[in-house]
């Protein structure tokens, strides 16, 4: 964490807010702004720079510091590791020699959002949509104007994704079987990869990997 | 046994021409079309060009020909319509006033290609809901993130492939999707994509579950 430019250079400027007070406006103003990413306009910065009183320069240097040292410690701490948060944090923090005070308010602010920061996290990352409303009915086929005596069963499928997009789909048997199949393939790969120790392994930084921060 | 069937004027009429044909084509031709009425096509059975060949193979004229094809495919779809076995279709055949010869031949053909037309009649959909066409996966494993590190619970992404043959009616959401593209709309396969987590897998796992609970308890 230390070795992040912007990092470096906010720990260098620390000493330009001398009050907690002030310390605990920029906290407050970095936390909401990683909690709601896409819809934080600019407004809550300005008047936080105007609050705060310092100049241009000093100001960005300490907000952008904040706010990426914030995005590290989602980073490093989405996953549940084995040693409870305030302690991963603070010696985390360590490193970093800020006044203790600050150190704490900022323990304490993250551990108290902690839950809304690691799923607008998981948010911004690309993904597919996922099923928001699975509707279904099993119908039969008695006959037709071909055919007098059918009797064909098949499934009809209502699918709600999570991007509205719903589709109506109708499966015959032969792919309601090959669904099955696959389902019942993908829970058995998902639990074989999850009880797997090398996966599994509590590891701080991916190995070989240590210039994407 | 009820009369499957209808003596009107045109029936008798195509049975006159069924009579006078020669016998040693006609397996052939009935055979021909019984293949075009089990694949999936629209309007006339013979092309034009088909039609004029037939006619002069076979020395008919159009009417002549036109008759005997309706004729012959209102055997057969009317067979398809009981689900006729081989024998209740020859004796259907009997009361009509078919000779021997081309009632032997009708059997014979709806013996090798009965099934399999009925089959086709049994498949075939209006077109809406969509067919599922073809079903893909793929399991993830997320490593790293530009917000996230190390998560590692894996992902499942599944795909439906799905049909929507032209000309038919669809809801105007459908329509939507399919504005713009560059492929002509009859050739698409249309994909819904989406993807799981372990606890979300679960959950659709125990929905499939019950649908085949269902399944179950209709055929016992």
């Amino acid at each position: 964490m230390d070795r992040h430019p912007e990092i470096k250079r906010f720990i260098g400027m620390v000493g330009n807010i001398p009050q907690q007070k002030q310390w605990r406006e920029l906290l407050q103003t970095t936390l909401n702004h990683h909690r709601n990413r896409d819809t934080f306009g600019i407004e809550p910065i300005t008047k936080l720079r105007d609050s705060l009183g310092l100049s241009e320069d000093v100001f960005s240097a300490l907000y952008t510091g904040m706010f990426c040292l914030i995005g590290q410690m989602i980073r490093n701490h989405t996953r549940k590791g084995t040693v409870p948060l305030e302690t991963a944090l603070a010696e985390e923090l360590q490193p970093l020699a800020l006044p203790e005070k600050y150190a704490k308010e900022l323990i304490s602010g993250f551990t108290h959002y902690e839950k809304s920061l690691t799923s607008s996290a998981y948010a911004h990352i690309p993904h597919h949509p996922s099923i928001e409303q699975f509707r279904w009915r099993t119908e039969v086929t008695i006959s037709t104007s071909s055919v007098n005596r059918i009797l064909k069963p098949s499934i009809l499928i209502e699918l709600r994704l999570t991007n509205g997009r719903k589709q109506l789909l109708s499966l015959n048997m032969n792919q309601f079987h090959h669904l099955r199949y696959i389902v019942a393939v993908l829970l058995k790969q998902m639990a074989d990869i999850e009880n797997d120790e090398l996966i599994n392994r509590d590891v701080k930084i991916l190995p070989g990997v240590t210039e994407i921060v | 046994m009820s009369k499957l069937f209808v003596d009107t004027r045109q029936f008798r009429a195509a049975i006159d021409v069924i009579n006078s044909f020669e016998i040693s084509k006609f397996t052939a031709f009935i055979r021909r079309i019984l293949t075009t009425l089990a694949s999936e096509r629209t309007g006339k059975i013979f092309s034009p060009e088909e039609e004029s060949r037939f006619m002069e193979l076979y020395q008919l004229t159009l009417d002549e020909l036109d008759t005997l094809t309706e004729g012959c495919s209102y055997i057969f779809e009317q067979a398809a319509y009981m689900s006729l076995k081989t024998k209740s279709f020859q004796n259907h055949l009997s009361t009509t006033s078919m000779n021997e010869d081309k009632i032997k031949v009708f059997v014979t053909v709806w013996e090798q290609g009965g099934e399999m037309y009925m089959e086709s009649l049994k498949n075939q959909q209006f077109g809406y809901p969509p067919l599922v066409k073809d079903i893909r996966w793929e399991l993830h494993l997320p490593l790293a993130s530009s917000s996230t590190k190390l998560d590692r619970a894996p992902k499942a992404q599944i795909e439906f492939a799905y049909d929507i043959p032209k000309n038919t009616i669809q809801p105007s959401s459908v329509q939507s999707q399919t504005i713009g593209s560059s492929v002509p709309l009859d050739k698409q396969l249309n994909r819904l994509l989406f993807e799981m987590n372990h606890k979300e897998l679960s959950a659709f796992a125990k929905q499939i579950e019950l649908i085949q609970g269902q399944l179950d308890s209709l055929s016992s």
